[in-house]
């Protein structure tokens, strides 16, 4: 049995950490073009703070303590998804927040960290050498789609489609029989007409708009329209901060939080965006390094989901700022504004990193 | 876990950035230039900067008009919701009904007006109320502070501010706000710099009256009280300056001028200037002089005023003369001997003064729509007709026709341009116009100096007599035209009196004029000769014009 727990200063990953630095702080300067010198702006400056103090501290935790806490946090999450459905702050007809006294939580962001450690822990507890046959993972499919179905009641659909795809991801690595895959296929084509059915009005109109964005262009095509526009006015070098004015006249819909990116490609042009992909290829880069140099089981799909849950974020919002999918509330981690979702990016990044650095003993 | 698991998911992700370079790549640099113009498109908008109308002032520089603040409420339908709760308090704020409001916001376009010129407390309360996606225009209008006085030399304007009578009319160019098309960004939040001081440059020039306020709304008063006293239909009084100035004009009755809508249109015309009637006994000025400036009749002739024939018709005078000097035959205003003294100068020659007075033609007074009056044509003209306009009928003129002439006779033989603009400042400062004095000699020195003579003795012993002030020498003539109606000439009379005065250096020509006086004897000598002396009083006192002078 392979146990991990020494920590190793020398394992410390700068690269990646140099790589959240610097998103940090691009991130700051884009929400200061934006914002100003306003209560969002000093507000995001302390998450970015809370989160350094999260990230060492989630770095210093023992993966063995997460695995024996792992299914513990699994249940605190569900629980919260619950009560956020009971006591939920309603915005715009849907229940996203829990309100406390000095912040709101968002429950569904810290669902996808439970979620990881639940599935890591079930591939941890039933190893197998060949590939997962459907009755094996009958269990963890059920435990999947319960964070799901209580996300989509809010609704939240795209942090629904989010833990999807982290379970698909994370289960997939894991390694399923082929025909398994087939079948599961088949069955989403099948079942598609009753997911088109049981969408709401405004996101079949979102759909809707994502295929032909100008069938809708004032309401909504609106968002995907603007998004283009900012990003491809923004040139070679952007347009700086004083004259990205598609941004500034706030002609961009939640333009601190999901189209930042839309606002920094314009300031900042394809230079800006080149070095933005490039620095989350660079986390996403060494996370899959972790992943591959971990030894423990658990490590490994803990790992595996974190990394997958970033890629996709970032994917999910960048792709929907160039309308290469429907508009969907997905924050771009590290880059948008929002508590909830800082704080669990800096904690899996701080998990990701620690399990990096654990030194093994035989 | 196998190893190449994780590698398809490294190249599964990988992918996606690829893609994304590219897109970001195609779209910034192949795609540029489409995007930018898109972009430009988007937000530069052309906006229409424009200034504010330039005021209207009198010659001492006081406001007759000027611009207020006046709001209206837009709506976007687009970022506004249309829930109940909007619905009330908007309906509530603006007093207008929950249905109509509703068929108002249904409307595929970004702007519609929900309502315009709403007061400043409705206005507080739809700030307080703080409802997106609903503005405020702040325009403004016109106003008059001086309400009657004056009403139908400054005129008005329309629901855009454009003039549509008088001076805010014929002004028009002057008066209108400068307005720049310019790019400028436009957002959510509104065009992005706005400096007031600049709008400020951009304002319409300001336009000053050669009317005096003091003056206008003396006469104003004068008439309104005469009337009441002699219960004319219609009074009319012009002063003016022998060079041209128009310091007074006034028809009474009036109107106020922000209450315009509540008048027909009829009551807003200026007769002064737009309206001909028959002049009676004033016109024998132009025969007059045409005796004088002619030389075909000699002052110290006799003329035998017993009664008349000419044709079929017979000449009448009020009082029976039986023989009458030349200057008597003015002073006494006798129709029968100004015949006989137009026959003696003769058809042709008399059209000529007629037409050298500016009679049948405009002044050219800078004010829209002037009338030209009525004079039958030289060829046309049998003796009859010649007789009747030899005393002032048969033949339409305006106010201001007449008193230019008599001007003529004050300045001592130069045919003026009557004028009501003083000049026009720009709003920098600068003059933009000054009034243009047209000065052309139509009668002798000699001529004007003997008419005058004339016109002196109407005050000092004739039909004028109510008209004279103790110490100065005032020049005048009386004139009773009977209005024609159907079936010849009635009862009813214009009673009129013109003059200027001092009659050795005149600075004031006044014109009087009462349409259908009340009470008997209506002559002109009795109802308009005391209001032309109150007048020319409070002119002698107002411009201080001493005695010594005499």
């Amino acid at each position: 049995m392979i146990q991990a727990d020494k920590i190793s200063i020398t394992n410390f990953d700068w690269i990646l950490f140099l790589c959240i630095i610097l998103l940090t702080g691009i991130s700051l300067f884009t929400l200061h073009s934006i914002v100003g010198n306003s209560v969002l702006f000093y507000k995001q400056i302390l998450w970015d703070v809370i989160g350094f103090f999260i990230f060492f501290i989630c770095l210093s935790i023992p993966s063995r303590e997460w695995k024996s806490y792992s299914n513990f946090i699994y249940i605190v999450t569900i629980l919260l998804l619950i009560l956020v459905l009971v006591i939920g702050i309603e915005e715009r007809g849907a229940k996203r927040w829990i309100g406390l006294e000095f912040i709101n939580i968002q429950p569904a962001e810290f669902a996808r960290l439970g979620l990881i450690f639940m599935l890591a822990h079930f591939f941890h507890e039933h190893p197998k050498c060949g590939p997962y046959s459907a009755r094996n993972l009958f269990f963890p499919f059920l435990l999947s789609l319960l964070p799901m179905l209580l996300v989509a009641k809010e609704p939240d659909l795209s942090t629904a489609s989010v833990l999807a795809l982290i379970s698909l991801g994370i289960i997939m690595v894991a390694g399923v029989k082929k025909n398994l895959i087939l079948k599961g296929f088949i069955i989403l084509v099948l079942i598609s007409p009753l997911l088109w059915m049981s969408l709401k009005g405004y996101q079949k109109h979102r759909l809707v708009a994502f295929v032909n964005p100008h069938s809708s262009a004032t309401k909504y095509g609106y968002h995907i329209i603007q998004s283009e526009i900012a990003i491809g006015s923004g040139g070679i070098l952007g347009k700086g901060i004083k004259s990205a004015t598609q941004s500034k006249f706030h002609f961009l819909p939640e333009e601190h939080t999901d189209f930042v990116f839309s606002v920094f490609a314009e300031q900042r042009g394809f230079v800006g965006c080149f070095i933005l992909i490039f620095l989350y290829a660079s986390i996403i880069w060494r996370g899959l390094y972790v992943v591959q140099k971990a030894r423990w089981r658990f490590e490994k799909f803990t790992a595996v989901g974190i990394v997958i849950m970033f890629a996709v974020s970032v994917i999910l919002n960048i792709s929907m700022t160039m309308g290469l999918f429907p508009v969907a509330g997905i924050s771009l981690p590290l880059m948008s504004y929002g508590g909830s979702s800082t704080i669990l990016n800096f904690a899996a990044l701080g998990i990701l990193v620690g399990m990096g650095m654990r030194t093994y003993e035989r | 876990m196998k190893r190449n698991r994780l590698g398809f998911l490294a190249i599964g992700i990988g992918c996606f950035f690829v893609l994304f370079l590219f897109k970001v790549g195609y779209e910034q640099i192949v795609n540029y230039r489409q995007n930018n113009l898109l972009w430009k498109k988007r937000l530069i908008r052309f906006v229409k900067i424009e200034g504010k109308r330039g005021k209207i002032l009198d010659v001492k520089g006081q406001m007759l008009a000027f611009n207020i603040p006046f709001y209206s409420v837009f709506a976007d339908p687009f970022t506004f919701s249309a829930d109940k709760k909007n619905l009330v308090l908007l309906s509530r704020a603006l007093g207008i009904n929950k249905k109509k409001l509703l068929s108002q916001l249904e409307s595929s376009r970004r702007f519609v007006w929900l309502k315009r010129n709403v007061t400043n407390k409705t206005l507080e309360k739809l700030k307080g109320l703080n409802i997106r996606g609903v503005g405020v225009v702040d325009g403004y209008r016109r106003f008059y502070p001086e309400g009657n006085v004056a009403s139908r030399i400054i005129g008005f304007c329309d629901v855009d501010n454009e003039g549509l009578e008088g001076i805010e009319k014929e002004y028009n160019d002057y008066l209108c706000p400068k307005c720049l098309h310019i790019e400028a960004f436009m957002g959510m939040k509104g065009i992005l710099s706005r400096k007031d001081d600049f709008y400020d440059t951009m304002n319409g020039a300001d336009v000053f009256l050669t009317i005096d306020e003091n003056v206008q709304s003396f006469v104003r008063q004068t008439l309104k009280k005469a009337v009441e006293e002699n219960g004319a239909k219609k009074a009319l009084c012009i002063v003016m300056k022998p060079e041209g100035a128009i310091v007074a004009c006034s028809t009474f009755p009036d109107f106020n001028l922000n209450l315009r809508s509540a008048y027909s249109y009829s009551k807003q015309r200026n007769s002064a200037f737009l309206d001909v009637w028959e002049p009676g006994s004033i016109f024998k000025l132009v025969s007059l002089s045409a005796a004088i400036g002619t030389g075909k009749v000699k002052r110290d002739k006799m003329f035998t005023c017993g009664s008349m024939r000419v044709g079929k018709h017979i000449i009448h005078d009020v009082y029976r003369y039986d023989e009458l000097s030349f200057d008597d035959v003015f002073v006494k205003s006798s129709n029968i001997g100004v015949v006989k003294v137009v026959f003696d100068v003769g058809k042709k020659r008399f059209y000529d003064y007629v037409a050298r007075f500016g009679f049948g033609r405009k002044t050219g007074v800078d004010f829209p729509g002037e009338a030209r009056g009525l004079i039958r044509d030289v060829t046309s003209c049998s003796d009859i007709n010649l007789a009747n306009m030899a005393f002032g009928q048969g033949i339409a003129v305006t106010g201001i026709q007449l008193c230019s002439a008599f001007s003529i006779i004050a300045n001592g033989g130069f045919k003026i341009k009557p004028y009501l603009v003083e000049k026009i400042v720009s709003p920098e400062g600068t003059v933009l116009y000054k009034a243009y004095k047209k000065k052309e000699r139509i009668l002798k020195q000699s001529t004007t100096q003997a008419v005058k003579e004339i016109l002196e003795k109407v005050v000092e012993k004739g039909t004028g007599k109510r008209a004279r002030i103790s110490g100065f020498r005032i020049a005048g003539k009386t004139g009773t035209a009977q209005i024609p109606g159907k079936g010849g000439y009635g009862k009813e009379t214009v009673s009129s009196f013109a003059g200027f005065f001092p009659a050795e250096n005149p600075q004031f020509v006044v014109l009087v004029s009462f349409f259908e006086p009340q009470v008997r004897p209506s002559y002109g000598g009795v109802i308009a000769a005391p209001v032309f002396r109150d007048i020319a009083q409070m002119l002698i006192g107002y411009e201080g014009i001493s005695k010594e002078w005499n």
